[in-house]
């Protein structure tokens, strides 16, 4: 059978790939370190679940409106209006099964053959796969360490060319753990206006900013923006709620009309109960939030402790989400643990694994060779195990 | 933001026809409602208990992209035990209609031709042109079989996929085993995908379920929990099928919806041990009350399985006479929501029998009356 080129020519997700690796050593009975989760540790607040379970016995599991329940949408403008004082309606807002789903209804209602959408590197993996789904070009561009990871207003007007639909933005960011500055972030949303280029924000990881970083969502620089951002979140992880699928989009009223029509026709509502659980998450209190948040505070103080002491690796320090992101290319050539010798960072990172059982995500994933990514969506005393192991493995 | 940002494909996607349907219901006060698409028996407690367990379990985070692994040996074993293909494998998907997106995706490339049999389910359409593809539509109207001749007549250089639901939203048409074994090899015959929407196999009342798959073991068969166990609003479906074009499926629900969700998919380990043959008698009663109440009046086609009657207008067109229904307070869907023809309407019985009886009664009287009042 023939199948679709678009499909066949995604790769498959280099993250999955890294952990399916890592099972497969467990599963041989080796003790793996794991660093490969893109989602927190921790189990759902305890109130989200209860109000799952009343929303069943209540009977709320039949087809609810494609885009999401009335309260869900209040819900969600409710927090955008007390958390970032921005001003949205319920006609503007899409719930879906989660927030990759969103990100596949903007590309697939904004872009297609010949457009070109522009990504800054290194980059979520499944950006470029889902632009390229829908025939459009993913336009890379490099950001470096010193600037944190974040894309210029220089850049990215220099970026622009007459095809451009789309600029893909990615704060904090998986996996460099950037947070933007207000000021790189006003910049940019000044050449978005002034080049009239929409953007979409992906602000999953919002919630999660650790000391010295600020967030600001990017619909919050004047009207002129806002008419032009599509804000992109969930709950996945804020709330420790992945397995849910609950995501969002933000945007305005007609691209909100397209996204409507696009999920009625292609999968209808996203899980009813998981939208009554994410009404309690949005509304209920959001001590949860900030308790998960310390701990990844103090996990993240641990690990950038740790990577300082290492030798010959470099980093920018993440303001935001669960990841560590360094450079090891000074390792290459050299002697490792095991005697091994590495060319590049899929190389160091299957080294690794293999001869000190700890599991790291490649650079090369995120358009980002030389480096890797380590989660710390996991206990202390794991991390600290880890890094053991992974010093070891560098001293060779 | 500018109209011109909106990308070309999604201008050939309209989700209006339904929508005005409703729109004009909205105006209704206490409608008998004859027109919903979802089982209107709660879900089996079973079920709901399992979702409830899952969850205060934590079984929140990420599931595996093609499902849990209970739920993915149990559905194989039951997929080998009625098909004993060796090449026939399963995954769970987030809802059937997300694993159609991901069928269709997966096998169309722009320019191809998807053909279907009109009426079909709205979905359809929309699903393949999103996908690039064109639809095909092979007119099964009076009596909504499936002629095989015709389907070989429309077949091109482009045909890529015929896809078949039987039982079928919205005639309850149930196709006989000689129609899906001619439909079967035929495909073969061409190489073309057959994908075979089962959602509604668990209602049929006159005749055995079979599958197009049983003759021909590449078939991609689409089915899930939500119409048999009352679960439409909990987004599970699973799919079967060939194992190379289920890995494209799986590796594209990766950049989508990522994994059914996760209590949901335990919920639906519940629902393999959950018997539903009372609901299915119950709707089998339903059909033969309305078929009984209508008949006189109407003459009513297929309806041998799902829970859905297709039944041709007794004046004018199917728009028309809705409209005319819907003044007196009936609401049923213009055949013209899932056809290239505007002829027929339909009903669905997936209601109480008083409003079974009430619905009667109303069509009863606008079939009488021979044409609209106003
Ligand atoms: C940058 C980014 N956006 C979106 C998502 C998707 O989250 P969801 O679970 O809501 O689909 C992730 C998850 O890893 C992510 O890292
Ligand atoms: C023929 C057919 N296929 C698929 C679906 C979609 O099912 P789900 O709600 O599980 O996505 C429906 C729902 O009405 C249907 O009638």
């Amino acid at each position: 059978m023939q199948l679709s080129e678009t499909v066949q020519k995604l790769k498959p997700s280099a993250t999955i790939a890294a952990a399916a690796k890592a099972r497969e050593l467990k599963n041989t009975g080796v003790h793996v370190y794991e660093f490969t989760l893109g989602e927190p540790d921790f189990v759902t607040p305890e109130h989200i679940c209860e109000a799952a379970r009343e929303a069943i016995a209540a009977g709320h599991t039949h087809y609810t409106a494609a885009t999401g329940i009335a309260e869900l949408k209040q819900a969600i403008c409710s927090r955008y209006l007390q958390d970032h004082g921005l001003e949205y309606s319920p006609s503007q807002v899409v719930v879906s099964n989660g927030a990759k789903h969103s990100i596949h209804n903007v590309l697939t209602a904004l872009c297609g053959p010949g457009d070109e959408v522009i990504i800054p590197t290194p980059y979520w993996v499944s950006y470029s796969a889902l632009v390229e789904l829908t025939g459009a070009t993913p336009v890379e561009v490099e950001t470096t360490q010193d600037s944190g990871f974040c894309l210029s207003a220089e850049q990215f007007s220099a970026a622009i060319t007459p095809r451009t639909r789309l600029l893909m933005l990615n704060n904090p960011c998986n996996p460099t753990g950037g947070a933007y500055p207000v000021e790189t972030l006003e910049a940019l949303a000044k050449v978005a206006v002034e080049r009239d280029i929409p953007v979409l924000s992906d602000e999953i990881y919002e919630k999660l900013i650790y000391e010295g970083s600020t967030f600001r969502s990017f619909a919050t620089f004047g009207e002129e923006v806002a008419k032009r951002t599509i804000i992109v979140s969930g709950v996945s992880k804020a709330y420790a709620m992945t397995g849910w699928r609950i995501g969002w989009t933000l945007a305005p009223a007609d691209l909100t009309a397209a996204m409507s029509k696009l999920q009625s026709q292609e999968t209808s509502n996203p899980c009813s109960i998981s939208q009554y659980a994410a009404v309690a998450a949005l509304e209920g209190s959001q001590d949860c939030v900030e308790t998960m948040r310390q701990e990844f505070a103090r996990r993240r103080e641990y690990v950038l402790g740790r990577l300082r002491s290492l030798p010959d690796i470099s980093f920018a320090e993440p303001g935001g989400a669960f990841y560590a992101f360094f450079d090891v290319s000074r390792h290459f050539g050299r002697k490792l643990g095991g005697g091994v010798q590495v060319n590049d960072a899929s190389e160091f990172c299957t080294a690794l694994l293999e001869q000190a059982h700890v599991a790291l995500v490649t650079g090369d994933a995120f358009g980002a060779p030389g480096y890797v990514r380590l989660s710390f969506a996991t206990n202390l005393s794991v991390l600290e195990a880890g890094f053991d192991r992974l010093e070891a493995f560098l001293k060779g | 933001m500018s109209e011109d940002w909106i990308a070309d494909r999604m201008h050939k996607i309209d989700a209006s026809g339904i929508r005005k349907v409703f729109d004009l219901a909205a105006s209704m006060e206490n409608p008998v409602n004859l027109s919903i698409g979802q089982p209107h028996f709660p879900t089996p407690e079973p079920i709901q208990d399992a979702m409830c367990q899952a969850i205060r379990e934590g079984k929140n985070a990420y599931s595996q992209t093609q499902g849990i692994k209970p739920l993915l040996e149990r559905l194989q074993q039951q997929v080998d035990a009625e098909f004993g293909h060796a090449d026939r494998k399963v995954f769970v998907s987030s809802g059937t209609s997300g694993a159609l997106m991901l069928v269709l995706s997966t096998l169309v490339n722009p320019g191809d031709e998807v053909i279907c049999f009109d009426p079909y389910f709205v979905m359809y359409r929309h699903l393949t042109t999103l996908a690039g593809g064109k639809c095909v539509m092979i007119d099964t109207y009076p009596d909504f079989r499936i002629n095989v001749d015709r389907v070989r007549a429309a077949i091109t250089d482009r045909t890529k996929v015929i896809l078949c639901n039987s039982p079928a939203n919205p005639t309850g048409y149930v196709a006989s085993p000689e129609e899906l074994q001619a439909l079967a090899e035929l495909a073969a015959e061409k190489n073309i995908a057959l994908v075979s929407d089962e959602i509604y196999r668990a209602f049929c009342y006159d005749r055995e379920f079979v599958s197009p798959a049983t003759y021909n073991p590449e078939t991609i068969v689409i089915d899930g929990f939500s119409k048999s166990h009352s679960m439409t609003g909990l987004r599970l479906g699973y799919v079967h099928g060939p194992q190379h074009v289920l890995q494209q499926m799986i590796k594209l629900q990766q950049f989508t919806f990522v994994c059914a969700p996760h209590p949901v998919q335990w919920a639906g380990l519940a629902a393999l041990d959950c018997d539903v043959s009372e609901h299915v008698a119950d709707y089998r009663r339903k059909r033969d009350l309305l078929k009984g109440l209508l008949e006189d009046d109407y003459q009513i086609e297929a309806a041998g399985g799902a829970f859905y009657m297709f039944v041709k207008a007794p004046w004018g067109t199917g728009t028309e006479f809705v409209h005319e229904a819907i003044r007196n307070e009936l609401l049923i869907i213009p055949g013209n929501v899932f056809s290239d023809q505007d002829t027929h309407f339909r009903l669905s019985y997936a209601a109480e029998d008083e409003t079974l009886h009430r619905g009667a009664e109303i069509l009863q009287k606008l079939a009488r009356q021979g044409g609209p009042t106003a």
